[in-house]
């Protein structure tokens, strides 16, 4: 039989997908429905004094208006129960406190939309306004107002790393650079915007369809904001429109529940695309400062970074991202010293959160660049250094626990510079022939065929290559509890007949159903058609963990290969149906020392390495990607072509970030709340330029050797890129996005100096 | 309220609407046909592009009373006689999707681009996508599935 | 309300904003900038015969564009492809293609302004009935580099810009015709995007004649390969007889309150030998009097750049 595995199986929703059938939470409606309207603050940082919703409760068709004295226990949070479900007045003592402008104060619920909407209109709030804190530098000041009054200052997390002697090992350094990087925001922008229903079901538990990334948390977050066990509720997930990272913390989940639960009715609302990008978290900006030092002969001796990250108003996962981009800061190398202070900080901006990557674009962005640096200030070839100092199997982390077996760092380095023209020579040093900046013509073969762009004249394009390498870690790390269930059933006579299995693992669109199909086909020796999934709501099965940190399919295949081994043996014994329900747990990891930062922070990681190709027009300063070689080494790819596509796109969000997404904020307002406005990459921006490469090297802990990989090609593209910029026009771009304006006032100010 | 009467998907219905419902609410709301999705309400991303009478137009600019008369085909129509239309095929061999949100608008997009240029190059593919947005592919796989689906019409 | 009429001169008597093709009144209204009546004009498309949705030649040559032509017409059109190649190439570069394909003429004329603060709720200026410019002191790298004082958000018509370039005429509903640039006036009048009263209904578009061996080219400047908005864009219409430019009509976009003629280029090309030498000192000339913000220095070099690039392409 044909092995599932390493086939490129069709994915399993592909024909409701393209027949338009597949249902999204906005698809579904349920008889007696009401519609819901969230109203927002509107205003970034302020004391309610009073919310009046008589009259909107009097307004046509208008059922409910549910305000922060109707939430029974209203606070939540993914890490900590920092946010009230609404905020206002007849609550909690902090209840009242607007911290975003997207701070929900009170649910309408009404007979239809537009009568929800219009009574929304009719809500009075009684402000007191507070000053706006929207740069994490000033929210430090001492006497900075406090985002959360009951915290000492707006430092809402810090982790430190101390290895080493620093100032000794700065003493032996040849050269030292030292710089300081900031990235921005960005918005997750998946297609499809929040939506859902909630309803109270027959046997009196409440039920909510939504997309998210991880049932079981949903659940739990509910329960808890509504003050019942979660047994009471079931959180159900039909398709889901993309997430990144953008559905992990609770948007509609509690308000849903909360207005079907208070009314009795079912519950319907949608928001537009304005209330997602306003409503949801984004990726933390953060700020470094760097300082590394290495020797003449390539060593690395010291790292010592400085890091700040902008929470905005929550926790969200602002201390694990912070907690990620500690580690990540400093690139996957062996660095004898490192001192590392990290801190995540409240403002009013819209909060941080989970988004591909988790900190490592950000972290890498900072790390690569030194590395980068440091190699043209010792005037050696940027791959050799590199390998020089990466991490190797045996090699200790930052956190000073040995590097998980099956470290590929050095790997998928060696083979993106491999494609991008590096060669190694007799004596084992890596170099590439010396990319001299050219300056082409318009008119000449180089030029784009894509006409409409900012390249005006094209008349002096420079070009040049860079390349980056990063790793990121499989699962939940420090310390965590990581788990994941799974449950198959084997249905027949004498032979199997049908398997059922069941895993909750979320599908955003990267394929997990498909993947455990396959890997359960392997597992029972059946083929994919006599598998039926069972992936739908918490009913099913215990928690699978959340579709993030690139674990889902390494959790759960493992947790499948269990369950499809146990009820193997339960067929041997005659049970009919053979039923085994199996939860795996992989090795425990633990929390940084609060000193030192020394932890075996992760269950294992996964490695990317890109070499990017750009084209600076050197009078507009806009740059553009020619080609960009990913390599990720995913240890076996369960699906070659669901693997492709997970590279591909991660790329592509990775160049929307580095050089055309810009996420603006002003005064705590979001300028950017519309697809207008806030560009995401189109078809043309993407042309033909990513190529995608697998390499298979099997990480020994990883059911059937797979590695995670969704994350990986979202990191290394932005310090590639960069390293580009600088090998074609000799700048180096500290400071992301990389648009025109921002490229146009560098090459201004290399041309006056 | 206003009466229309509009053939979609083959069939004619004749329907009251507010004369400020837009064509894509009554198609999903009045009509239950959700595969034409909405996903940026400012005609930037074209998840809900339908065909109106032969043209790929996207359904949140158009007002439900200006389809009055107007033959209409949705994602659901595409298909005949219970065979998909190539192009559905072609998304299909090729990968051409993952969360499948901007699939639908994508593919009537697609679908109507290669009716009106068959022998269309890669470059026109990806001018004619031009007002379609997708987040999760890097439209690698979406152009291949409509050079795909050009080739096996010509 | 919504009021659908079948006459042109149900217009004066009715009251509300016009809808043409809708893809701006309805964004407008999504985001709460709008929120009154609505005169809906679709329907005179077939009005006399239809010559309000078409594009006609006259015996003189001239051509009249009806205004609920779509972009997406403007942009096939033979006539317009043949005789007014910069328009059509203008029209076939601006937004996606359904929307050229439901976006009409007049629309794209009397659009209103991108700034997002116009289009944020929260924030009233000057063309909301407020008193200021939100763009002015906070984020502005798209705006203006020749700024009237007023608002600093760029006119966003493409075909308006083209037609200066074309010195077309413009033709409003019981009063005839007026050169377009009477249309949009000199932008001294922040609340205002055109000079059109609210039920005064602009009808046709009339392009004078076709000039005989002209070359054309259209450049949009965008930050991205696709549908935005122009950071600066340009038109160029030149003659060449005998190594000389005997002819030149030049438009900018992107860089006022209003589209721009940019007549001291012309003079400087007209008379002066085609070369390369002759388009850069022009070029250069685009950029006298501008009085860019803070944020947007880099324009006035990319408008010098792009209509470098216009001009080489027109000469090409």
């Amino acid at each position: 039989m044909m092995r599932a595995v390493g086939s490129t199986l069709s994915r399993v929703d592909v024909v409701d997908k393209v027949a338009g059938v597949a249902q999204y939470p906005g698809d579904i409606d349920l008889p007696g429905q009401l519609w819901m309207k969230v109203v927002f603050a509107g205003i970034p940082h302020a004391q309610i004094n009073a919310l009046n919703v008589d009259r909107a409760r009097a307004a046509p068709g208008v059922v409910a208006v549910l305000t922060a004295a109707d939430v029974p226990v209203n606070e939540y949070g993914l890490i900590i129960p920092d946010q009230p479900v609404l905020c206002g007045p007849g609550s909690t003592p902090t209840a009242a406190h607007v911290r975003w402008e997207a701070d929900q104060i009170a649910l309408v619920v009404a007979a239809t939309k537009a009568q929800a909407e219009a009574a929304a209109q009719l809500i009075e709030v009684d402000y007191t306004p507070l000053p706006v804190i929207t740069d994490p530098l000033a929210a430090l000041a001492p006497d900075a107002p406090r985002i959360h009054a009951n915290l000492p200052d707006n430092v809402l997390y810090s982790y430190r790393i101390r290895r080493g002697h620093m100032e000794s090992a700065f003493a032996q350094a040849d050269v030292i650079v030292e710089s300081e990087y900031r990235t921005h925001a960005q918005e997750h922008a998946y297609l499809q915007p929040e939506a859902g229903l909630a309803f109270v079901r027959d046997d009196g538990r409440i039920e909510v369809i939504i997309a998210g990334q991880w049932m079981h948390e949903d659940r739990q977050q509910i329960a808890h904001a509504l003050g019942l066990p979660e047994e009471q509720i079931v959180v159900r997930y039909p398709a889901i429109g993309g997430a990144f990272g953008g559905r992990e913390d609770m948007s509609l989940q509690i308000v849903l529940a909360l207005a079907a639960w208070k009314t009795g009715r079912p519950i319907k609302t949608i928001w537009s695309r304005e209330e997602s990008i306003v409503g949801h978290h984004k990726r933390h900006p953060f700020i470094f400062k760097a300082k590394w030092g290495a020797t003449k002969a390539g060593k690395v001796v010291a790292a010592q970074m400085d890091v700040i990250s902008d929470a905005g108003g929550y926790m969200y996962t602002s201390n694990k991202v912070l907690g990620n981009a500690l580690v990540a800061c400093l690139g996957p190398y062996d660095i004898p010293n490192v001192h590392v202070d990290a801190r995540t900080v409240l403002t009013n901006n819209c909060p941080g959160g989970a988004f591909r990557g988790f900190g490592g674009p950000q972290g890498h962005f900072a790390a690569e660049m030194q590395m980068t640096k440091l190699a043209a200030a010792l005037g050696m070839d940027p791959v050799e250094l590199r390998l020089q100092n990466v991490l190797r199997d045996g090699a200790l982390l930052p956190t000073q626990s040995v590097v998980p077996p099956g470290c590929t760092a050095a790997e998928t380095l060696e083979e993106a510079a491999r494609r991008g023209g590096w060669m190694q020579s007799a004596d084992g040093r890596w170099q590439r022939a010396a990319h001299a900046p050219s300056i082409q013509s318009a008119a000449g073969p180089q030029a784009s065929a894509r006409q409409t762009s900012l390249d005006a004249s094209r008349r002096r394009i420079a070009t040049g290559v860079g390349i980056a390498v990063c790793y990121k870690n499989v699962g939940f790390s420090l310390g965590f509890p990581e788990h994941c269930y799974a449950k198959v059933e084997l249905y027949g006579e004498a032979e199997i007949e049908k398997a059922v299995v069941s895993c909750l693992g979320a599908d955003v669109g990267q394929g997990a159903h498909t993947a455990f199909l396959q890997i359960a086909a392997d597992a029972l020796n059946l083929p994919p058609e006599r598998i039926e999934l069972q992936v739908e709501h918490t009913d099913i099965t215990g928690s699978s963990g959340s579709a993030s940190a690139s674990r889902l399919t390494f959790m759960a295949g493992h947790a499948i290969q269990g369950a499809a081994a146990g009820a193997l043996q339960e067929w041997q014994h005659e049970e009919r149906p053979a039923r085994c329900e199996f939860v795996f747990h992989p090795r425990p990891t633990t929390m940084y020392d609060p000193e030192t930062g020394v932890a075996d922070p992760s269950v294992t990681y996964g490695y990317c390495a890109q070499y990017a190709e750009v084209a600076v027009d050197l009078d507009t300063g806009h740059v553009e990607v020619t080609r960009l070689v990913s390599v990720n080494d995913v240890g076996k790819a369960i699906n070659p072509q669901l693997v492709e596509g997970q590279i591909e796109g991660a790329a592509a969000q990775a160049i929307g970030w580095t050089l055309l997404e810009n996420f603006i904020q002003k005064d705590g307002r979001t300028l950017t709340p519309h697809l207008s406005n806030y560009l995401i990459p189109g078809v043309l921006d993407i042309a033909d330029v990513i190529e995608p490469v697998i390499l298979e090297i099997p990480d020994p802990q990883g059911p059937l050797g797979l590695r995670g990989m969704a994350e990986m090609p979202m990191i290394p593209t932005a310090p590639a890129i960069a390293a580009a910029i600088h090998n074609a026009t000799g700048i180096w771009i500290d400071q992301l996005p990389i648009v025109p304006e921002r490229m146009w006032t560098a090459l201004q100010a290399q041309n006056g100096a | 309220m206003q009466s229309i009467t509009l053939t979609v998907n083959g069939k004619s219905y004749t329907r009251d609407v507010e004369p400020r419902m837009l064509l894509v609410d009554f198609i999903r709301n009045a009509l239950g046909l959700t595969g034409t999705n909405i996903a940026c309400d400012t005609s930037q991303c074209g998840a809900c592009t339908i065909h109106m009478d032969g043209m790929a137009v996207k359904s949140c600019t158009v007002l439900a009373v200006q389809a009055d008369g107007a033959d209409i085909t949705t994602i659901e129509g595409l298909a005949t006689n219970g065979h998909l239309h190539p192009m559905q095929q072609a998304f299909w061999d090729q990968h051409g999707l993952q969360c499948g949100y901007c699939t639908p608008g994508m593919i009537m997009a697609a679908a109507k681009l290669v009716e009106n240029n068959p022998g269309i190059t890669e470059a026109e593919i990806r001018h004619g996508l031009e007002g379609n947005l997708c987040r999760c592919t890097g439209y690698q796989n979406i152009v291949k599935a409509v050079a795909q689906a050009a080739a096996a019409g010509s | 309300m919504l009021t659908i009429i079948t006459k042109p001169e149900e217009v004066q008597n009715t009251a509300g904003e016009i809808r043409a093709g809708g893809t701006d009144l309805h964004d407008r209204y999504h985001l709460g900038v709008s929120a009154g009546p609505i005169v809906d004009i679709y329907k005179l498309k077939s009005f006399n015969d239809g010559e309000l949705g078409a594009i006609t030649q006259a015996a003189d040559d001239s051509t009249h564009i009806g205004a609920l032509a779509t972009i997406d017409q403007v942009a096939r059109d033979p006539i317009v492809t043949q005789h007014y190649a910069g328009l059509a190439k203008a029209a076939a570069g601006l937004a996606t293609p359904q929307i050229r394909s439901a976006a009409s003429m007049g629309g794209a004329l009397l659009q209103r302004t991108r700034c997002w603060f116009f289009r944020h709720p929260h924030y009233v200026c000057y063309k909301k009935g407020g008193d200021g410019c939100f763009a002015r002191a906070r984020h502005n790298p798209n705006g203006v580099i020749f700024d009237a004082g007023g608002c600093v958000y760029p006119h966003p018509s493409t075909l308006g810009m083209a037609l200066l370039a074309y010195e077309a005429e413009v033709e409003v509903y019981g009063q005839g015709r007026r050169p377009i640039v009477a249309l949009y006036g000199d932008g001294s009048d922040p609340t205002r995007d055109h000079l059109l009263a609210p039920n005064e209904l602009l009808t046709y578009v009339h392009l004078p004649p076709p000039v005989a061996n002209e070359r054309t080219a259209y450049f949009r400047a965008i930050g991205r390969f696709e549908a935005e908005w122009p950071i600066v864009e340009c038109m160029v219409r030149l003659v060449v007889e005998e190594g000389a430019i005997t002819f030149a009509r030049v438009g900018a976009g992107g860089v006022a309150a209003v589209p721009l003629r940019l007549a001291n280029v012309e003079a400087e090309l007209v008379g002066q030998p085609a070369t390369q030498a002759t388009i850069e000192r022009a070029s250069t000339v685009a950029a006298a009097g501008a009085n860019p913000l803070p944020h947007t220095a880099p324009k006035v070099d990319f408008l010098v750049g792009a209509l470098l690039h216009t001009l080489e392409q027109a000469l090409d």
